[in-house]
């Protein structure tokens, strides 16, 4: 039976319409979530309903609860919602097919504040039907001329948060050749020696300097003294703090970046116990774990200057963290003699071991953020939570709060919204204290966060501060105050090192060492170490910092396989995980340019670099050597465009003008190192960190590199 | 752990020359006869980031060069001196009306026996836009950033401070520069 298009059939007249026959509605939710459908409470609506013929009429009233907030609408979702209800009634034809709508035509909607309405429904050509909805006096609410609807099946429905991929870091054994050379490199040690570092190297035959402080150190260069090749730090102290530990390194890291003596000089910072190198290893140095993802950051900026090694109590680790720093690796653990790097690898299919309990409540930490309010509308959707404790630091007062709490009341949750910084323990633990005895909490999500970027140079104790608080503080008043499941939300950027974020990097990785601390101590607990969300923090990145993150082999996430990744995440036994979307475009080009932990993902890379200069050197020498002198210039100049333009995340190097100084074209601290290290690596020169300062503009620099490289 | 409350002044305060702290800043430069600055306006404004920022509008006179014949204009020599006395008086009367942390928490005596031997430059960048007259100008300070750094085995406490300043005059002369002055041994905070 076909309506005219512009015909809604008419809500006149007695109700039911004469004629209609009653349909059973009483199991109607229960069949439309075997089918599939998942309602609930406040958007089960649909009360009654008749049939006449192949038109279906219908009474969809709102809750007591969801009710109240009607007026504020056009027309309450809910409402709209179980409207569309009255299309799924059992039919003989398409009992299985999920349907979704599709394709909305003539819709037209008024103001009327309602709270029951009636529906009358008509087939309007295949798969489609006219909807009017009429309030109990036959006054019009709204009509739908034509919705026409398309079957989907559970797995197209999945697919949209496919994409993403669990990684865990497992530490792989490193082989080094056994080396019995005399050793050739200087080593020193500086500060205080907690780990007893310096008996350890003397026993691999190394004979440290020794620098009490930096000022020691500056002392013996002021007097001619060899600058060492090699300088360790020991970084596990048990009376440190995290933001003591964390400052202290990053004392190290800028000097070592300022002191122009040091410029060949490596950093060894050595920690015990503040990474999990083997399954199920406690992480006791938290403040080093803060270390490692600081460090990691200063790593990914500055290539070659730092050394992370983490080292057991077996007093032999002295060979063995001799042989891998003068192997170079950058990050490595000692156990029992043995030496292990880390690397990101694809979880194993997991066997939902785990379940989380959301039949209590759940607090969810930076629950008024972009990405807790994502999570928050997913517990209760998806897994039921009905009872949600919503902390932000302004609380109701955070704009969007109040709609984020009617929209999940509607939803069918007792929702609190309160302001409370976590990192204050004593609000903490009043609002825990206020949570019912009858819902105990079950399981806690801590997605606060803060970031304030900017290169390991220009960091300050203030914005390390900023950053770590809400991140760190209300992570150990959490772990201390409570035993449910603790669902630290972390991100990658502490296991890669993200440039520019040495902060949030440690932040991050304190939260990773927690997880393992608290599993150890035979609490639930799990620390995701995510990537991007393109809703969270990713909505802020501009093309330079996306065009940087692809180059690292990571994607940002989409909601759907960000909230894909939590599931299967959380249903899994280990202490960390990192849930990501990978790059696959990168991963192909080798592990050329990826961060330490993500190279084993990548594709291997045919042909072997020539030793000693990198193989792009030798290629930017020779094709400049192959061109007639007069064109050389112009092929610098083409070539610094080009590194512009990557680093700036620019499609052609054309968009680059020669003339204009490096600060006009977009370039800020963090891509004027990546600039300098990309041509570093280009031409194998070595290139001061103040080039882009010197030669301010492409043709300037050009001008420069092309007579290095003459 | 409570947060420490900043104990700082208000935004918008201003705070007109105090001559007798003017004077005893300039202590220093006076058998030189080189006590430039004539006036500081210190002012407590709200930065784009939220934070306090801590300034001054001064002026100056350089009636004769302490150092070398008349030039006919202000040079970079100058420039520091005239920087050094703005900072110097900034910072005296940042402990002594408590405007801005950490040197809310210190005494006058601490300034006064760090004066000299404990506040160093250790980043200068000067900028001469326009040729500018000596003898009669302006200038202005102001604190981008404050860092205070924990001491430790490796290195003493310090606290870094980033600043801007500016020079001109009423005939279109105009200087800048960025400065950053590192404090050493500076007071122990409390608990």
């Amino acid at each position: 039976m076909n309506v005219p298009a512009d015909h809604v059939p008419s809500a006149a007249g007695p109700w039911p319409p004469a004629g209609a026959v009653p349909v059973r509605t009483d199991d109607l939710y229960a069949l439309l979530a075997a089918r599939g459908y998942q309602y609930g409470p406040a958007f089960r609506g649909l009360r009654a309903a008749w049939r006449r013929g192949e038109e279906v009429f219908a009474d969809i009233t709102l809750d007591g609860a969801t009710g109240t907030a009607s007026s504020s609408y056009l027309l309450h979702p809910a409402l709209f919602d179980g409207a569309l209800h009255g299309a799924l009634l059992p039919s003989e034809d398409r009992r299985d097919a999920l349907l979704l709508p599709f394709i909305w035509r003539g819709v037209r909607i008024r103001n009327s504040g309602a709270r029951d309405v009636r529906l009358r429904l008509a087939p309007s050509g295949d798969d489609a039907v006219s909807l009017t909805l009429t309030d109990t006096e036959g006054r019009e609410v709204a009509a739908v001329r034509s919705l026409a609807f398309r079957p989907v099946t559970a797995e197209q429905l999945d697919r949209e948060g496919q994409g993403g991929t669990l990684l865990r870091v497992a530490w792989n054994t490193v082989r080094l050749p056994s080396d019995d050379r005399p050793a050739a490199a200087h080593w020193a040690f500086l500060g205080t020696d907690h780990l007893g570092v310096t008996g350890a190297l003397k026993a691999a035959g190394r004979q440290p300097g020794i620098y009490p402080s930096l000022r020691d150190l500056d002392a013996g260069l002021r007097d001619g003294g060899t600058v060492p090749d090699v300088v360790v730090v020991s970084c596990t102290d048990e009376g440190a703090e995290a933001r003591a530990a964390t400052q202290r390194a990053l004392v190290l890291v800028q000097e070592w970046l300022d002191d122009e003596r040091l410029g060949g000089a490596r950093l060894v910072l050595v920690t015990r116990g503040a990474v999990a190198a083997r399954t199920g290893e406690d992480v006791p140095d938290l403040a080093g774990a803060a270390v490692w993802g600081l460090v990691r950051a200063a790593q990914s900026e500055h290539p070659g200057r730092f050394h992370l090694v983490d080292v057991d109590d077996v007093e032999s680790f002295g060979a063995a963290l001799v042989s891998g720093v003068e192997a170079g690796e950058p990050q490595l653990a000692v156990r029992d003699g043995g030496l292990s790097r880390p690397r990101l690898v694809r979880c194993p299919p997991g066997t939902s071991a785990r379940r989380p309990d959301t039949a209590g409540t759940v607090l969810v930490t930076g629950g008024l953020g972009a990405l807790g309010a994502l999570v928050a509308r997913h517990l209760v959707r998806r897994h039921g939570v009905r009872r949600l404790v919503l902390l932000g630091r302004r609380g109701p007062a955070t704009p969007g709060a109040g709609e984020l709490a009617a929209e999940l009341t509607a939803l069918g949750a007792d929702v609190r919204v309160v302001a409370c910084d976590a990192a204050d323990r004593t609000a903490l633990e009043r609002v825990l204290a206020s949570v019912p005895d009858r819902y105990p909490l079950t399981a806690v999500v801590h997605a606060a966060g803060a970031v304030d970027d900017g290169t390991v140079t220009e960091l300050t104790p203030r914005k390390v501060e900023r950053v770590l608080r809400p991140k760190i503080n209300a992570a150990l008043n959490l772990h201390e105050l409570t035993r449910c499941d603790l669902i630290l939300f972390s991100s990658v950027s502490g296991l890669v090192g993200s440039a520019g974020q040495a902060a949030y990097a440690a932040a991050n990785t304190f939260l990773d060492a927690l997880a393992h601390r608290r599993r150890a101590l035979g609490l639930p607990g799990v620390s995701l170490a995510w990537g991007l969300w393109a809703d969270g923090m990713g909505a802020e990145l501009g093309t330079a910092d996306l065009a940087r993150m692809r180059r690292n082999g990571l994607a940002l996430l989409t909601a759907a396989q960000g909230l894909a990744l939590l599931d299967a995440a959380v249903s899994r036994t280990e202490p960390a995980l990192a849930p990501v979307r990978l790059d696959d475009e990168a991963l192909r080009q080798g592990a050329g340019s990826l961060p330490e932990l993500l190279r084993d993902l990548a594709a291997p890379v045919s042909g072997t670099a020539p030793a000693g200069r990198p193989a792009g050197a030798e290629a930017l020498r020779e094709r400049l050597a192959g061109l007639p002198v007069a064109e050389r210039d112009a092929a610098v100049l083409e070539f610094v465009r080009a590194e512009v333009a990557a680093v700036l995340g620019h499609q052609a190097p054309e968009g680059v003008d020669p003339g204009l100084e490096f600060r006009e074209i977009g370039l800020d601290s963090l891509t004027n190192l990546e600039l300098n290290r990309r041509l570093a690596t280009a031409t194998g020169l070595r290139l001061p960190v103040t080039l882009s300062f010197d030669y301010p503009s492409p043709a300037e620099l050009a001008g420069h590199l092309a007579r290095r490289l003459a | 752990m409570a947060e420490t409350m900043d104990r700082t002044a208000d935004p918008g305060l201003r705070y007109p020359t105090d001559e007798e702290l003017l004077a005893q800043v300039l202590r220093p430069y006076r058998a030189k006869n080189c006590e430039y600055l004539k006036s500081a306006v210190v002012g407590v404004d709200s930065g784009p980031d939220g934070r306090h920022r801590v300034g001054a509008a001064c002026t100056f006179q350089i009636p004769e060069s302490c150092y070398i014949d008349d030039t006919g204009h202000f040079n970079s020599v100058e420039f520091n001196i005239c920087y050094n006395q703005m900072f110097y008086y900034l910072l005296a009367k940042s402990v002594r009306e408590s405007v801005l942390e950490p040197f809310a928490r210190w005494t006058m005596d601490d300034f006064w026996a760090r004066q000299l031997g404990d506040i160093l430059i250790t980043d200068f960048r000067s900028t001469f836009r326009r040729q500018m007259g000596a003898r009669l100008f302006h200038g202005e300070i102001e604190m981008a950033d404050v860092a205070e750094w924990d001491g430790s085995d490796i290195r003493d406490a310090l606290v870094v401070i980033r600043t801007k300043c500016r020079y001109w005059d009423d005939l279109g002369g105009d200087s800048h520069g960025e400065v950053t002055v590192a404090i050493l041994n500076p007071p122990q905070s409390g608990p």
